[in-house]
């Protein structure tokens, strides 16, 4: 691993970044957290540019760490993600596991086989520990 | 590898003068492309994930029909947007929106058209008052001098007409004739510096006395 630092020029998360008539955009996560705290942007960025790039607007947002509540806090811009859609902006499985939870979209099908391997894992180890314990 | 990051460092500190507002170090960035893989991962053999047959099966039919719904939803989208700037109702709506702001700017230029012919008309007005008063001007000027003219051709024609008096006609021509020869003019004389007529031949014998230039100038044109 390099020991150096690199810089970055600091653009603002909200948006205005380049948006090209034709090119490709995708709806994405954007980790916006720092070490040990995820915390991620919803945004619509041109395709090929990186995770970190400049995007062309902010859609949402996502706290994957549950609060004291035990929730985990997702926000959307229907209006605008509908729209970006719409325009033909791919939107990324994680977006989509998302949308699909919010009911704005079908459920991911990534969902659906997270829950049963959860299940199937809870069965399992519940079932380890009666034989344990008989 | 170090010269590389100095090189970077020195220029990156060379090149960014608003370091501080807008530029952000970055601590950690991923191995670059041209690291070999590390030793420790050397010989690790990464585990395929374990699907069976029937989750398989089960995963497969999902993923199509989500990909379908996805497809119809994605549609329907496109439709909803092309809609809303092509629909029926929408394009009404903004014609029915541009119709009012063509009434309301018909309005304002008709009241602005109103304005404009009052002023118009009070300008003509005074225009056509002004004219007349300069046509009549005119007119009065043109009379005193077709006065001025009719006078001065009357008093040639008096003049003329006093003239006339001393012509000679058929009339009188025989008068004039006998008063000619009774009084007969001789021009033929000879004038010196002095004024004197000489007439005659001989010169050491004038016949007459000095005379001024005038009376002599007023006799040889009569």
């Amino acid at each position: 691993m390099r020991a150096y630092r690199l810089l970055k020029k600091l653009m603002p998360s909200s948006g205005g970044g380049d948006d090209f008539e034709k090119a490709k955009k995708s709806i994405r996560l954007a980790r916006y957290g720092c070490t040990n705290r995820p915390f991620y942007h919803i945004v619509v960025v041109l395709q090929r540019r990186d995770c970190r790039a400049h995007p062309i607007e902010q859609l949402g947002t996502y706290d994957p760490m549950e609060n004291h509540n035990g929730e985990k806090l997702v926000s959307f811009n229907l209006e605008r993600i509908k729209y970006w859609m719409a325009k033909k902006a791919r939107v990324t499985n994680p977006v989509a596991e998302l949308l699909g939870l919010s009911g704005f979209l079908p459920i991911h099908p990534h969902t659906y086989m997270t829950a049963w391997r959860n299940r199937q894992k809870i069965k399992t180890e519940s079932e380890q520990s009666e034989t344990a314990t008989n | 590898m170090q010269n590389l990051c100095k090189v970077e460092l020195l220029y990156g500190k060379l090149l960014c003068k608003t370091k501080a507002i807008n530029q952000q170090p970055v601590r950690y960035t991923r191995k670059p492309r041209w690291l070999p893989k590390a030793p420790t991962k050397m010989f690790r053999v990464p585990v395929r994930p374990q699907i069976s047959p029937d989750e398989n099966k089960e995963l497969f039919r999902l993923y199509t029909n989500y990909r379908t719904t996805m497809k119809s939803i994605q549609e329907q989208l496109e439709y909803e947007l092309e809609t809303s700037y092509t629909g029926q109702e929408v394009l009404q709506e903004i014609a029915n929106k541009e119709e009012v702001l063509w009434a309301k700017c018909m309005d304002v230029n008709d009241n602005w058209n109103a304005e404009v012919a009052t002023e118009r008309e009070q300008r003509l007005a005074k225009e056509r008052e002004d004219r007349r008063e300069e046509i009549l001007a005119q007119l009065i000027e043109k009379e005193e001098d077709k006065k001025k003219k009719l006078e001065a051709v009357e008093e040639i024609i008096r003049l003329e007409k006093e003239k006339s008096k001393t012509y000679i006609t058929v009339e009188n021509i025989d008068e004039a004739i006998e008063k000619a020869l009774d009084n007969v003019v001789d021009h033929k004389y000879a004038l010196d510096l002095a004024g004197n007529i000489f007439k005659g031949n001989d010169p050491n014998e004038p016949t007459t006395g000095t005379m001024s230039f005038q009376t002599l100038g007023v006799q040889s044109i009569n």
